[in-house]
């Protein structure tokens, strides 16, 4: 496959997965939810690959300001959110 | 000192709606622009009045504009309810969209090797990921949307050439809750992890302003920003979040110094004079206008050309 743009170079010299650079050049016209799905997914799949190849396991919450308690509900400045699935922009 | 030609309507038509159609000077000052101004006189007339600066063609602002716009997309589609992975699909399939070139059915965006379509979508999925039920909570606007990439304007207490209002605007990535506090929220990318520091934005004229604003349009008082730094690089994303404080007397004073440079700002349209500062020709890794200021003033015009035409991509 030629790639004509940039994509991703591979995991501190693993091969790069065929599905994730494939994926990068479809047209997202064309593309299917599932393939949207497919290409997050690849992504994550790649991060976790980066992340135990720099021996860190799992990916790490970022260094930084730590919450001290659970979160608690959304903040409501004025008025309520609407819940509805209806209208998440695609 | 010879005075410089103004141009009635800035070249740049990306800071276009900011200047005054009766005198040609900036009335609504943003945060970069006028950034650009307090570093160097001469660099703002070249890069912002002249537009040989920034454009939406420029990888780093491109990115940062579709992430930002990306983040927006996915914060809205959780507050109407859409789970984390709902969420960030759609956000995922507007970045795929707004970095394809339709008219050549392939991918675009893509001639700079940091700041690209593949290190977009990637960044962009690991971000979200990385603060999946994030504790910075985001607040909601009186219109029930969040309060991401929220704009403002307010009178910055400065009046123009034709006595009209001078005023702040900008756009703030969000506010939110964190540990029982407001804060004002800002992501930064860059290509190192030492830009991505409060150190860095302290003090920062952004940041400064941003604060500011969330008081004077927003009715709060943010006890400081939170900012999450985004480090690119060609083989990984990596994300540094801290606080940024920045208490009350702070802001008092600087919104009395930006006073003092609105004035200087305005002075330098009524009198075409805008001085090198050679001081900061060497900041920042060098000013990308450094060999036009060095060279004979006779030949800037030619250079300046050269500069600032569209590069055609290869």
């Amino acid at each position: 496959m030629a790639n004509e743009f940039p994509t991703f170079p591979g995991v501190l010299g693993e091969a790069v997965p065929w599905s994730l650079n494939d994926l990068a050049i479809m047209n997202p016209e064309e593309m299917s939810p599932e393939a949207e799905l497919a290409y997050i997914g690849e992504l994550r799949a790649y991060r976790e690959r980066y992340e135990r190849a720099l021996g860190q396991g799992t990916p790490k919450r970022a260094a930084g300001p730590k919450a001290k308690a659970a979160p608690t509900a959304r903040v409501i400045l004025d008025g309520p959110s609407a819940a509805d699935t209806s209208d998440v922009e695609f | 000192m010879a005075t410089l030609p103004l141009p009635r309507v800035p070249k740049q038509s990306f800071y276009g709606d900011q200047f005054s159609p009766l005198t040609g000077a900036q009335v609504r000052v943003n945060a970069s622009t006028f950034q650009v101004f307090k570093v160097c006189p001469r660099k703002y007339y070249y890069e912002v009045l002249l537009g040989g600066g920034k454009g939406e063609e420029n990888p780093h602002l491109r990115f940062g504009t579709l992430l930002h716009k990306a983040k927006a997309v996915f914060e809205t589609n959780l507050a109407r309810g859409a789970d984390h992975d709902l969420a960030l699909q759609g956000a995922f399939r507007f970045l795929l969209r707004e970095t394809w070139d339709h008219e050549l059915g392939k991918p675009g965006f893509a001639t700079d090797p940091l700041k690209n379509r593949a290190t977009l979508l990637r960044t962009f999925v690991w971000y979200a990921d990385q603060y999946r039920g994030d504790p910075f909570e985001t607040a909601m606007l009186p219109s029930g949307k969040p309060a991401v990439e929220v704009g403002f304007e307010f009178d910055s207490g400065v009046t123009g050439l034709a006595g009209e209002q001078i005023t702040f605007v900008g756009t703030i990535d969000k506010i939110g809750r964190f540990n029982g506090k407001t804060y004002v929220g800002d992501v930064k990318t860059t290509s190192s992890a030492r830009f991505a520091t409060a150190q860095n934005y302290t003090p920062d004229g952004q940041f400064s302003l941003y604060s500011v604003a969330a008081q004077v349009c927003f009715g709060f008082e943010p006890d400081g920003l939170i900012l999450d730094g985004i480090v690119i690089g060609v083989n990984a994303t990596e994300f540094h979040r801290a606080i940024v404080p920045r208490p009350a007397g702070v802001l008092e004073e600087w919104l009395r110094d930006q006073r003092v440079w609105l004035q200087r700002l305005t002075d330098a349209f009524a009198t075409g004079e805008w001085p090198q500062n050679d001081a900061a020709c060497g900041l920042y890794g060098g000013c990308r206008f450094r060999a036009i200021c060095g060279a004979d003033p006779k030949h800037r015009e030619a250079l300046l050309t050269q500069l600032t035409e569209p590069r055609n991509d290869p």
